[in-house]
């Protein structure tokens, strides 16, 4: 048990903790919060396997990415700092079980595989060799992701922009009716809020 | 090569069927054009390939297969028949009425390409085809105003007739078959014993069926219900030569059997003989001028049986251009008058110009010398005694009748009118003719009289020695007491037309004399002895057919009836106390199963139904629109799938 | 750090990913257990790459593919989250039903 094997058992079990946290705190800020430690374990094992762009990549994406989230418990939820401790979960059992089976048939199928042996060289350059293969032989795919990122930014644009298809959309917008100032058209959906269901 | 003599008026027929139909005079001269213009090329055709000899063969398949030669007899006859066509399908134009006129001169030009065929042709197939070929198109030409019932009736006979005896030319082309294995002329030559007599009287009969001999005679008659530049064609000068055509190329075999030289002989003199006397007693002209087309061919039947092709060929071509000539000329008459009546004709004052052509045609009818008809006959006269001195006797009456009927011809058709009243001076009509119609009919009788005047040559020579060199025959030479016999019975015939038309003008119009005009009681002979027992079996056969067959029919069910009433009478108690049995067992079988066997189908049924219907108002149940939902079933779904996958790997 | 061990970091991460989907009725902790499950496969192709391919960049390429899929993910949920809120002041996966037979 050398070093770097304590490191990773270290880094692992807060991963795993802290990952089982989010969805167990009443705050949601806390939750990404949680979610970012999480990610930045897994960064750092994965920074220790030898992939350093890539970890400290995850880092970097992951902060941030939890700072929007957090924007945006704040903006949506009800209770983003868990004041009043509530915990909205639906189908509770069934996911717990489920859970616990993918863990445990995934478990299996691992430690009942043979892999091969081909560990990486700890001398080569892989940030360089992953430059290389990005820029040479799998252009493709790196322009096909730069393509798909960027139908995502515009999709995101529209789709959360202000003006909405019939009109405004803070109003609700609703289609325009059949008639000259009629019912608007289509099928009416349920008014009110979302369900505030309390499950304790 | 020489196939392309049958094709080239095929070709022009079908252009002709396509001549607009617009006005009178300019479908007239269109057809006029093409008709001319096709003779003329056949016949400039024909003198190419008689002269360079051309030969053609088509195989179909072997051992069957089209050849065509021209020797020189073939091709001199193929030169002949278009340029005789020619007057005659200008005449044609003209002449014949307008309803129907592109079809007349489309068949008359298939039909020319028919005869074309038949006369190149170096076997026996090809020979059949145009032989048939040309019997189709008579019948059709003969029955062209097919909207009066008995044109077509004439046709129809006239048809069947020949047709019959072309049994004969198929029993000779399957003998040939069967002994040599090909159909070509050649192998007549190897014919012995049974094949060469089928063939050679096959040959015959055929022949004499064409060529309107005894006893086939009666056919020529009915098919001068045709139009007449159809009967100048096909009834004169080219069909009925096919029959003497086929014996005079085929002569060397014929001669080489023994008896068929004299029954050709005998069948022509027969013929020569009984034609001539119904030609003197005929006033229908076209009916005397068929059956001096009887007469003469039997003549050239004559001819070649005591052994001189040649001769018989170059009457041919004399009779072929007078006997156009003078049918052309019937036609005139007819237009003129409304009839072929030769008793109310006396048309020579009206017709003046075609009245001096015909006396032309005339004269070589009768065989009166210079003119061409004239040699010819003295030929064959002379080719006889060669054989015999009957034959050369029979010849010699033959002519003398011929004389006498062409005289009456003559007088009774153009001659003058023996009253003359004083109005009817002033009526001449003048000389050269006026209508454009007129003009072409008489520039086509013109033409053929020159053709006559040209055989005229023969009488000299030198052109007898080169005809001898071109058609490779031989000519006999004429004995100096035949030829005067024969010139005195010549003379005696004219004396005895010319007596008929003057004095005796009814003659065979009633009486005995007209019995004897329509070819000697031949067809009511032929009507006794061939139609009516044919027709008095049949209708006794149909009879039978009706008696026992039907008889048998009606005994089966007869006999069905009796036995189902004995059986009713035996085995109606027995049988009705079996199907109450049956009944009964039946319905209890019936009974339950139906009870059992309802509830189960029933029962499968409507629960298949309800259990889909159940299970498909559960799997609506999953649509509820909750996405966490969504999520559970395709985690189940993903775990099932690695779970299958695992399972089958 | 055997692979074995890396592996089974990461099927734990998924299993929890796993639970957290299925489980939670806001639609960003839905989201949030994607991640997770996205962040455990991301540690399972590092792993395997680092111990069976012997450095072939591929490996690393499928890492950064994974990566793009999460920020991909995320812009198009919170975009899709912002406009069904926009209408109907929705923040809950029960409250969209209009879907229901």
């Amino acid at each position: 048990m050398g070093l770097t094997d304590l490191l990773f058992l270290a880094l692992s079990a807060v991963a795993i903790v802290s990952g089982w946290r989010v969805f167990a705190t009443d705050s949601m800020v806390r939750a990404s919060f949680l979610l970012l430690l999480s990610f930045v374990a897994v960064g750092l094992i994965i920074v220790m396997l030898a992939a350093p762009y890539i970890g400290v990549a995850t880092v970097f994406m992951m902060a941030v990415e939890m700072m929007v989230m957090a924007l945006f418990m704040v903006m949506f939820m009800m209770n983003p700092a868990g004041l009043n401790p509530m915990m909205m979960v639906h189908q509770h059992r069934f996911s717990i079980a489920a859970g616990v089976l993918a863990f445990a048939g995934l478990t299996a199928a691992i430690l009942f595989t043979s892999f091969p042996e081909n560990s990486v060289d700890p001398s080569t350059p892989v940030v360089h060799d992953l430059g290389i293969e990005l820029l040479g032989p799998s252009m493709l795919i790196f322009e096909t992701a730069g393509v798909t990122l960027l139908a995502t930014m515009i999709g995101s644009v529209i789709l959360s922009s202000r003006s909405g298809r019939f009109g405004l959309a803070d109003q609700g917008s609703k289609p325009p009716g059949l008639e000259p100032d009629g019912e608007p058209a289509g099928r009416q959906p349920e008014q009110g809020g979302g369900g505030h269901h309390h499950h304790h | 090569m020489a196939f392309l003599l049958p094709l080239l008026p095929i070709l022009f027929a079908i252009a002709a069927a396509f001549v607009p139909g617009g006005e009178d005079g300019r479908q007239r001269l269109w057809l006029t054009g093409l008709a001319v213009a096709a003779m003329a090329l056949t016949a400039f055709a024909a003198a190419l390939g008689a002269g360079g000899g051309w030969a053609g063969h088509i195989a179909w398949h072997e051992p069957l297969g089209l050849t065509a030669a021209l020797p020189p007899l073939a091709g001199a006859m193929a030169i002949l028949v278009s340029l005789i066509a020619l007057p005659v399908l200008a005449y044609a134009a003209f002449h014949e009425e307008r309803r129907g006129l592109r079809r007349l001169v489309a068949i008359l030009l298939v039909f020319v390409g028919g005869m074309e065929l038949l006369v190149v042709a170096a076997d026996f197939l090809t020979l059949l085809i145009g032989w048939e070929l040309v019997g189709l198109c008579s019948y059709l030409l003969i029955a062209h105003q097919w909207r009066e019932r008995e044109n077509t009736a004439s046709g129809l006979y006239a048809f069947l007739m020949t047709r019959f005896g072309d049994l004969g030319l198929f029993a000779a082309a399957m003998a040939v078959f069967a002994a040599t294995g090909s159909f070509s002329y050649g192998g007549l030559a190897a014919l012995e014993d049974t094949p060469a007599v089928v063939a050679g009287f096959g040959l015959l009969i055929a022949a004499a069926s064409k060529s309107g001999q005894i006893p086939f005679a009666p056919w020529l008659f009915r098919a001068m219900a045709g139009p007449t530049s159809v009967s100048a064609l096909l009834h004169a000068a080219t069909m009925v030569a096919a029959g003497a055509f086929i014996l005079l190329r085929l002569e060397p075999f014929l001669a080489s059997m023994p008896g068929l030289p004299g029954t050709i002989i005998a069948v022509g003199a027969a013929t020569a003989f009984s034609g001539g006397i119904v030609a003197l007693l005929q006033t229908h002209a076209k009916r005397l001028l068929a059956a001096s087309t009887s007469a003469h061919y039997g003549l050239m039947f004559v001819a070649v049986g005591a052994g001189y092709p040649g001769v018989a060929f170059l009457h041919l071509v004399a009779h072929a251009a007078f006997k156009a000539l003078l049918f052309l000329a019937a036609g005139l008459a007819h237009e003129k008058t409304g009839s072929y009546d030769l008793s109310t004709m006396r048309l020579g004052r009206t017709l003046s110009l075609a009245g001096l052509l015909t006396l032309i045609g005339a004269l070589s009818l009768a065989g009166v010398p210079p003119l061409g008809g004239g040699w010819t006959k003295e030929a064959v006269t002379t080719a006889a005694e060669h054989w015999s001195l009957w034959a050369a006797g029979a010849v010699i009456l033959a002519g003398a009748l011929s004389a006498a009927y062409a005289a009456r011809f003559q007088l009774s058709a153009f001659g003058q009118a023996e009253e003359q009243d004083d109005e009817d001076e002033g009526e001449t009509a003048p000389l050269w003719p006026q209508t454009r119609a007129r003009q072409v009919e008489i520039g086509a009788m013109a033409l053929l009289a020159l053709f006559v005047l040209l055989t005229s040559l023969l009488w000299l020579p030198p052109v007898r020695s080169t005809l001898e060199e071109l058609l490779q025959t031989a000519l006999p030479q004429a004995s100096v007491a035949t030829l005067v016999l024969s010139l005195i019975g010549v003379g005696l015939g004219l004396l005895t037309g010319t007596m008929i038309a003057r004095q005796y003008r009814t003659l065979g119009t009633e009486g005995a004399a007209a019995e004897a005009a329509h070819w000697l009681g031949l067809p009511a002979l032929i009507d006794a002895a061939v139609t009516g027992p044919v027709l008095w079996l049949s209708r006794k056969a149909a009879k039978l057919d009706d008696k026992l067959i039907d008889g048998a029919v009606r005994l089966v069910a007869l006999g069905g009836r009796g036995a189902s009433w004995v059986m009713r009478q035996k085995g109606e108690a027995g049988a009705e106390g079996l199907v109450t049995q049956a009944i009964g067992i039946v319905g209890s079988l019936s009974r339950t199963t139906s009870r059992f066997g309802e509830w189960l189908t029933d029962g499968l049924v409507e629960g298949l139904a309800l259990t889909v219907g159940q299970s498909g108002r559960d799997a609506r149940r999953l649509q509820t629109g909750l996405s966490h939902h969504y999520y559970t079933i395709a985690t189940l779904g993903a775990g099932a799938a690695i779970i299958l996958l695992l399972s089958l790997s | 750090m055997t692979l074995a061990t890396v592996l089974i970091v990461a099927a734990a991460l998924i299993g929890i990913g796993l639970y957290g989907a299925l489980s939670q009725q806001s639609f960003v902790m839905l989201m949030m257990g994607l991640e997770l499950m996205l962040n455990g496969g991301l540690l399972a192709v590092i792993g395997l790459w680092a111990n069976t391919m012997g450095g072939a960049p591929e490996g690393q390429l499928l890492a950064i593919i994974i990566m793009a899929v999460m920020a991909v993910d995320m812009a198009i949920g919170f975009a899709l989250v912002t406009a069904v809120y926009r209408k109907r002041q929705a923040d809950v996966t029960e409250s969209l039903t209009t879907m229901k037979h």
